[in-house]
């Protein structure tokens, strides 16, 4: 298998830019999240990649073939439709064999290599049923099957899971995952939750109105947003613009603390965000001239506590570790820190 | 017991209205179709084969056999040019798709008559396409297209065109249109979409079309009479002729009481070919 690669590809709806300068590398056997709100673009990106549109402008390559050229049924490429799109004429199997067919491989053949399937996505001995007899995580199921039956270069899902409800949609993103560890082909996720794209994705890329954001690892665009719309998306709470004096680190005017060894010698204004484990509340004492906040609320999370708190219009929220009933409630003076050490300072 | 009667009581007025306007006109042919032929009236009360004995004759078969094919074939002509063109219209932006289907609507409005001298006029010799044809120089001697078997088609498809057209509009409209997107990235070619996909899964909606269509041809009066020649007269106008023109109404009964079976028949064979299809 080859690398896909998108360069500057562009997409434009009449005068509306769907796509703006797309770039981006994907290796073979990766797996990748688009990420982003509804609306930014993320089943226009898949469908060009298909081939079922075509860029306004840019570049699709993978390998050393020019997508351009290749019509989408020529393309080889496996999608799981938003709506699964699963063919109402025909029965679980012969869904699932049509590629094959298609592909002149015979009767017998065919419906083996999609019984087999079938038992590889759990479906198996539910062949002969009609499409329409099956809840909706088993044709979710069939859909991924008759996608992967045609073995293809890359495989793409449109936001697969998100009709299902949670504990079902948990257990298919680990299958989904297993499944494509052991098929090693590369694949292209689609989600607007940035969770379901943290828990599968290799790399996750996050687009927004139609431009990519960042693109890396779940732990580099959660732990170091490259923008603020990252930060945000990705649940960074706590990002603030912060003047650094060489010393310290000021929030309008109130130290915030030394600055930690990441930002020494650093001077001017700068985006920074504080993940809300690295913040610390602690009773005010008189007279502090640190920022103090107001509890507004309190919620547990299960294994979390977070706490929501508003400093002069700002909101900050701090979570820690639920091993001790909340010491702050509704109401309650606080004085919010910041482990600076763990601060990100996001590039502008 | 009062409350229980009610949905029964409801139940009545289908079962009336059925009995009204459909058994009861039935229920009277049939025994007129027994009954003897008066030329004086319109019959004689009586109880006699004849009148069926009469059908199992050269003439009357080759009217079935032709009233058969022309019926069948305005509905395949009416489906073929019907299907695609509201594939067509159902993905043109809004403003045009209303445009379409007022005409549409507006269409199925017209009479028959109105219809049937519109195509008498335009394929006449004096006044329509003929005249331009040969005005223009494409046409050595213009002669009138209608009366013909053509112009009759013609006339068949402009009746039924409208109401195939807007049978198949709610589903195509609210298809799923990534099925079709689907099948192309399993790697159909997008004219193999049509045979593999499309069409199958329309396949109840084209399969009543074609027996709406048949059935109503069956019965159409006014297009033979006006567009096609007496050799193309299907059954329904040769029926009227029979029981008003010779004041035949055993007869005219008789021949409508058979050709109703008939139309049975094949609705009946449609529909199992319909469910082992869908078995299969
Ligand atoms: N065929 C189209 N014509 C016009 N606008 C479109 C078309 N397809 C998508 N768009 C617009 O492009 C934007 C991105 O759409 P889409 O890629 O479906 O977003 P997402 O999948 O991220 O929710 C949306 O604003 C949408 O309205
Ligand atoms: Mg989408």
């Amino acid at each position: 298998m080859a690398t896909l690669s998108l360069s500057n590809v562009q997409k434009q709806f009449g005068s509306f830019q769907a796509l703006r300068d797309v770039n981006l590398e994907i290796g073979s056997g990766e797996f990748i999240c688009l990420l982003g709100g509804s609306g930014c673009g993320k089943t226009t990106l898949l469908r060009i990649i298909a081939g079922l549109e075509d860029a306004t402008s840019g570049s699709l390559r993978l390998g050393d073939d020019n997508l351009a050229d290749v019509p989408c049924h020529k393309r080889n490429v496996g999608m799981v439709f938003q709506s699964l799109a699963l063919f109402p004429h025909l029965n679980v199997a012969q869904n699932v064999a049509y590629g094959l067919d298609i592909r002149g491989v015979d009767k017998a053949e065919r419906l083996k290599k999609a019984g087999a399937l079938l038992e590889t996505v759990g479906l198996g001995g539910l062949g002969e049923r009609p499409v329409s007899a099956l809840s909706g995580g088993q044709r979710q199921r069939v859909a991924i099957a008759r996608a992967l039956a045609i073995q293809p270069v890359l495989f793409l899902m449109d936001e697969p899971f998100s009709a299902l409800d949670a504990g079902l949609r948990e257990h298919l993103q680990i299958e989904v995952k297993k499944l494509q560890r052991k098929l090693g082909v590369t694949t292209i996720f689609v989600t607007h939750d940035q969770n379901e794209a943290m828990s599968i994705a290799d790399r996750i890329v996050i687009l927004n109105e139609g431009r990519i954001e960042q693109a890396g690892t779940p732990t580099e665009v959660y732990a170091r947003p490259a923008t603020p719309f990252v930060a945000d998306f990705m649940g960074t709470n706590n990002v603030f613009e912060a003047q650094f004096t060489g010393h310290d680190v000021q929030l309008d005017g109130r130290s915030l603390g030394a600055p930690g060894a990441s930002f020494k010698g650093l001077f001017g204004r700068h985006q920074v965000a504080v993940r809300p484990e690295y913040l610390r509340l602690s009773r005010p004492s008189e007279g502090d001239a640190g920022l103090v906040g107001t509890v507004e609320f309190v919620r547990l999370l299960g294994a979390s506590i977070e706490t929501e708190l508003n400093v002069d219009g700002r909101t900050f929220v701090h979570t820690r570790i639920s091993d001790s009933p909340p010491e702050f409630q509704v109401g309650d003076k606080a004085l919010v820190q910041f482990d600076m050490d763990h601060a990100w300072m996001i590039p502008s | 017991m009062r409350r229980a009667a009610l949905p029964y009581a409801i139940g009545l007025f289908p079962l009336g209205m059925m009995v009204l306007f459909f058994v009861g006109p039935l229920a009277f042919m049939i025994v007129v179709s027994f009954y003897e032929s008066d030329p004086l009236g319109f019959y004689k009360i009586a109880f006699v084969w004849e009148n069926y004995g009469k059908f199992f004759s050269s003439f009357y078969y080759t009217i079935s056999l032709r009233s058969l094919w022309s019926a069948s074939l305005g509905a395949v002509l009416v489906v073929l040019l019907a299907f695609p063109a509201m594939y067509i219209i159902v993905d043109m932006p809004r403003r045009w798709q209303l445009f379409w289907v007022i005409l549409l609507l507006a269409l199925m409005c017209l009479s028959e008559v109105i219809i049937g001298f519109a195509w008498v006029i335009v394929l006449s010799e004096s006044s329509g396409v003929p005249k331009f044809l040969g005005w223009i120089g494409l046409w050595e001697n213009p002669r009138s297209l209608a009366p013909s078997f053509g112009a009759m088609m013609i006339g068949y498809i402009t009746l039924g065109f409208s109401l195939v057209a807007l049978m198949f509009f709610p589903q195509m409209a609210q298809r799923d249109r990534s099925i079709e997107e689907a099948a192309l990235t399993l790697g159909t070619p997008p004219l193999q979409v049509v045979t593999k996909v499309i069409l199958p899964t329309f396949r109840p909606a084209i399969l009543s079309s074609l027996v709406t269509m048949f059935v109503y041809f069956l019965g159409v009066y006014v297009m033979p009479t006006m567009l096609g020649r007496p050799q193309n007269w299907n059954m329904t106008v040769i029926i009227t002729d029979k029981a008003v023109g010779d004041a035949n109404m055993p007869l005219g009964a008789a021949l409508s009481v058979i050709m109703l079976l008939f139309t049975l028949l094949v609705i009946g064979a449609l529909w199992l070919a319909s469910r082992k299809g869908r078995a299969s």
